[in-house]
């Protein structure tokens, strides 16, 4: 009936849900536990966003912390606005510009709604004139990565200015409340996991019916041979812009759930480094299957937050190592894990009916 | 009582009777150190100044190298603070285990009730201590016929309005200095000459002024200017604004090209970096984000060889930057080939995935070399030879580091331009660049090209570092500051190209420096996207591309 990745997201989005009710009814959780699982959700969010692109449209795009941070960092203004109605004195990295009011693009941020809107908007927005500029003039493969990675370096360079009313380089930080519940607890950290989680599962089962739909036969068709595709009439431009917008909107979500949950958003979520990284979590898990992006993104962040810990400089040598290995000798990363397995019980069992049939 | 008066008399008398010049020196000696020992800026300031022209009082020779030596002593002293004073007014220079009278320089003996004190040395004594040090070294070399110190016409140049007119006068006339020290003297000569009332004087100075146009002198000008009063002095005012004109054109032009000259520089560290890039892009369609690192390795090979050379074999030091070079390709080289031949290669297939394994190998350099030397900033050792510049136009300054870098990059341009276009491994390169299938065809080890192409662009790669090692600085993840830029130049230039590849290594790098001073880094980043994104839309695959079948 539902295939895997169908069920993973209904359960997922199910755990989620069961989360928030059984928090709301006073189950208490660690909330050190909840952060955890909660950022990792909205990474294997922002894994699944680059999937949808590259593993099912054929685009790599090595600048996706680009919309990462518009949810990040539009949320995180929420977060300012907020802190500055409740208490009146503006955010330190305003004071050190001499700035005793917001800025007029923090305009009406403190509505929630609002604040979807906005995020839905300038994504979109962005996305749109992007993806239309650089997919009409038919830049592809290799040359829209390195565009996309100098792209989001540009952004970088700009919010680490500090008279951008960004917070600069130090970003921004100190919430004093989250979506009305106070910025650190172990309720708040539950709620906002369990939303992660279930978000997560959602697009998940969205991501699932889009790839079956029409469209999402036409990006694989777009992935296959999108010269082809253009000989028969299709306007390619279409699809990878519609992929490119949904992929980028998914990402700004994944930002937008992250940013509340570590409190602060700085620049560095804008490093090319970071949007490399979400690709490698993408191959390592396997492109072109929505569960395995998904895996990778858990395992790679996963490990990342334990060994940073245990060992810091044998981190960056681990994930360098897996890297390699995994992009030389899988092709299709984790997800090929299963076919490996097959091959070699494949494997075994005709040795072992060779010799039972050399034993007459 | 008697006695006292008849002492009083004859002293008197003595003094009246013989006003010898030695009497007389004397007297002025000991005014001087009196004014020294006065601890009162301007006291100090007319004895320095006084002592400045009693060196140049007597017109022979020898005694104007005798009275210079002494009061290069005393100036010495007084800076050393080895210059006490009593409370009297008399002055002593403290040695090691010796006292000396100041004005006679003889040994003696103070007792020891006498409390001796060294004169505070203020603020604005030290500039005039140290430009009448300055004037008097140089009388005293020109006396002596030795060579005039380029030091101290420097200092002469920096405070010109403090200079002792009576010593400089004197200067003036001394015909055995170079004429590029005379060229100084003028320009020191004509800041004294804008306070004259003299028109024929000050226009002089506004000349020699004019033509050693320089932020000092504009400022000087503009002080000048705002100090007359225009009906006084109508014609004054005219030439004034003119010359401050003709200086801020002169001014603009020098700025305009130093930009160009420091683009110039950054566009060969990136031509140097984009065109090992193009090659093997070109060639095998794989883009190396570990480029940048290569960057790295070659200026970590360089600071490594420097350190060899410091302790093995000092005297070659100066020349560490040459003897670097063949290391340098080589190593970059093998480690480039290295990684082609245990990563790269399995991945011809798959351009994306080559995108992400090199950017794990750019992990795993960065990490390593950063394990092994730390995070810090190298220091690198600067020879002699690469310290400075020549002015040449307004404050334009040719430095000779960034000379040697364009220079560097042409000449590996015109190498690599000869690899490629004269020899059998070129021919080969752009067989298999062209056609990989039908170059296997014929004979061609692709494979062999391959690695070879791949060491040859690292090998460039870790030229660039040791090009940049004394410009910009070097730490493990100095390469992402370039790896960016240098995408844009392939992008731009078109894969495979030396042509294009300069042609976009020149626009990336001078826009980047053109805009970055005054619009910041990020809107030259925006102009170099654009300009991208508009030369795709005309030439997709960049500038020159090269026609390959796909």
């Amino acid at each position: 009936m539902f295939q895997a990745s169908e069920k993973a997201g209904i359960l997922l989005a199910l755990c989620g849900l069961l989360l928030i009710g059984a928090t709301s009814l006073g189950f208490s959780t660690s909330q050190y536990a909840m952060n955890l699982i909660g950022q990792i959700a909205a990474f294997a969010l922002l894994a699944l966003s680059l999937d949808l692109l590259w593993g099912f449209c054929g685009i790599l795009s090595l600048g996706h912390g680009l919309f990462f941070a518009i949810g990040g960092y539009l949320v995180a203004m929420h977060l300012v606005k907020v802190t500055f109605d409740a208490t009146g004195t503006p955010p330190d990295f305003m004071l050190f510009m001499g700035w005793d009011s917001l800025p007029f693009y923090y305009f009406q941020l403190d509505s929630i709604a609002y604040l979807i809107v906005a995020i839905a908007a300038v994504t979109t927005v962005v996305s749109f004139v992007f993806g239309y500029v650089s997919f009409r003039s038919r830049v592809t493969g290799v040359y829209f990565a390195i565009i996309t990675q100098a792209l989001v370096y540009m952004v970088m360079l700009y919010m680490f200015r500090n008279d951008s009313g960004f917070g600069g380089n130090n970003g921004m930080t100190g919430f004093k409340e989250i979506f009305g519940m106070p910025a650190s607890g172990s309720t708040t950290a539950a709620f906002l996991c369990g939303g992660s989680l279930a978000t997560l599962g959602l697009c998940l089962y969205g991501c699932k019916k889009l790839v079956d739909s029409p469209i999402g036969q036409f990006m694989l068709a777009v992935r296959e041979d999108e010269s082809r595709l253009r000989f028969l009439g299709v306007n390619t431009v279409h699809i990878k812009l519609i992929a490119w917008c949904i992929s980028a909107i998914l990402a700004a979500m994944a930002g937008f759930l992250y940013v509340p949950q570590v409190g602060i958003v700085n620049p560095t979520i804008l490093s090319p480094e970071l949007s490399i990284e979400i690709a490698a979590w993408v191959a390592l898990g396997g492109r072109g299957s929505l569960l395995g992006p998904i895996l990778g993104a858990v395992v790679i962040s996963g490990l990342k937050f334990i060994l940073t810990g245990l060992a810091p400089d044998l981190w960056p040598f681990i994930l360098a190592t897996l890297i390699i290995c995994v992009v030389i000798w899988s092709p299709n990363g984790l997800a090929d894990t299963s076919s490996h397995v097959a091959s070699f019980y494949r494997r075994l069992g005709s040795l072992t009916s060779i010799k039972g049939r050399s034993q007459p | 009582m008697t006695f006292l008066r008849t002492y009083l008399l004859s002293v008197l008398l003595a003094i009246a009777g013989s006003v010898s010049a030695d009497g007389q020196d004397r007297q002025d000696t000991s005014a001087i150190v009196g004014g020294l020992c006065s601890s009162k800026p301007t006291q100090m300031n007319q004895a320095l100044n006084a002592l400045g022209s009693f060196t140049v009082e007597s017109s022979d020779p020898l005694v104007i190298e005798n009275n210079a030596r002494w009061a290069l002593w005393i100036i010495s002293a007084l800076t050393k603070k080895q210059l006490v004073c009593s409370p009297t007014g008399s002055g002593f220079v403290k040695g090691e285990d010796e006292l000396r009278e100041a004005v006679t320089r003889e040994l003696t003996k103070v007792d020891e009730n006498v409390k001796l004190k060294a004169p505070f040395l203020h603020l604005p004594v030290r500039p005039t201590a140290e430009i009448i040090a300055a004037t008097t070294e140089m009388i005293l070399a020109s006396v002596t016929n030795d060579a005039v110190s380029d030091k101290s016409l420097e200092s002469l140049d920096k405070k010109p309005e403090q200079v002792n007119s009576r010593q400089f006068s004197y200067l003036l006339k001394q015909s055995n200095l170079p004429e590029r020290q005379v060229k100084q003297l003028e320009l020191v000569e004509a800041y004294q000459l804008l306070r004259s009332e003299d028109l024929t004087d000050y226009s002089t100075a506004l000349a020699v002024l004019r033509e050693n146009a320089s932020r000092k002198s504009l400022t000087a000008l503009i002080e000048i200017q705002s100090s007359l009063s225009p009906e006084a002095s109508g014609s004054k005012v005219e030439m004034t604004s003119n010359a401050i004109n003709a200086i801020e054109t002169e001014l603009q032009i020098g700025q305009f090209l130093s930009v160009l000259y420091s683009g110039l520089s950054y566009s060969s560290i990136l031509f140097l970096a984009a065109i090992g890039l193009a090659i093997v892009f070109g060639l095998m369609g794989v883009i190396n984000l570990a480029q940048g690192e290569f960057i790295m390795i070659g200026a970590y090979i360089t600071f490594v060889i420097q350190e060899l050379l410091a302790s093995f074999a000092y005297g070659l030091m100066p020349f560490y930057l040459l003897i670097s070079i063949p290391f340098v390709f080589v190593l970059t080289g093998g480690i480039g080939a290295a990684i082609e031949y245990s990563v790269i290669r399995h991945l011809y297939t798959r351009p994306l995935m080559t995108l992400l394994a090199t950017w794990g190998v750019s992990i795993f350099l960065v990490n390593a070399v950063r394990v092994l030397f730390g995070t810090q900033n190298l220091e690198f050792y600067v020879p002699d030879y690469l310290v400075g510049g020549v002015t040449l136009f307004g404050d334009f300054l040719v430095t000779w580091n960034r000379l040697a870098t364009i220079g560097f990059a042409v000449l590996v341009l015109l190498l690599t331009w000869i690899l490629v276009n004269k020899t059998r491994f070129g021919v080969n390169v752009r067989a298999v660049t062209e056609n990989r299938n039908m170059a296997g065809a014929i004979g061609i080890d692709t494979r062999k090209v391959d690695v070879l192409s791949f060491a040859l662009g690292s090998g460039l790669a870790g030229l660039a570092g040791l090009a940049l090692s004394t410009i910009y600085n070097v730490n493990p993840t100095m390469g992402t500051n370039f790896i960016v830029d240098a995408f844009m130049v392939v992008v731009l230039g078109g894969v495979g190209s030396i042509w294009g590849t300069l042609l976009a290594a020149l626009l990336v790098g001078i826009v980047n420096v053109a805009i970055e001073p005054v619009y910041g880094a990020v809107a030259a980043k925006v102009i170099v996207m654009t300009l991208i994104i508009v030369v795709i839309q005309f030439r997709p695959e960049g500038l020159f591309s090269l026609k390959v079948r796909k």
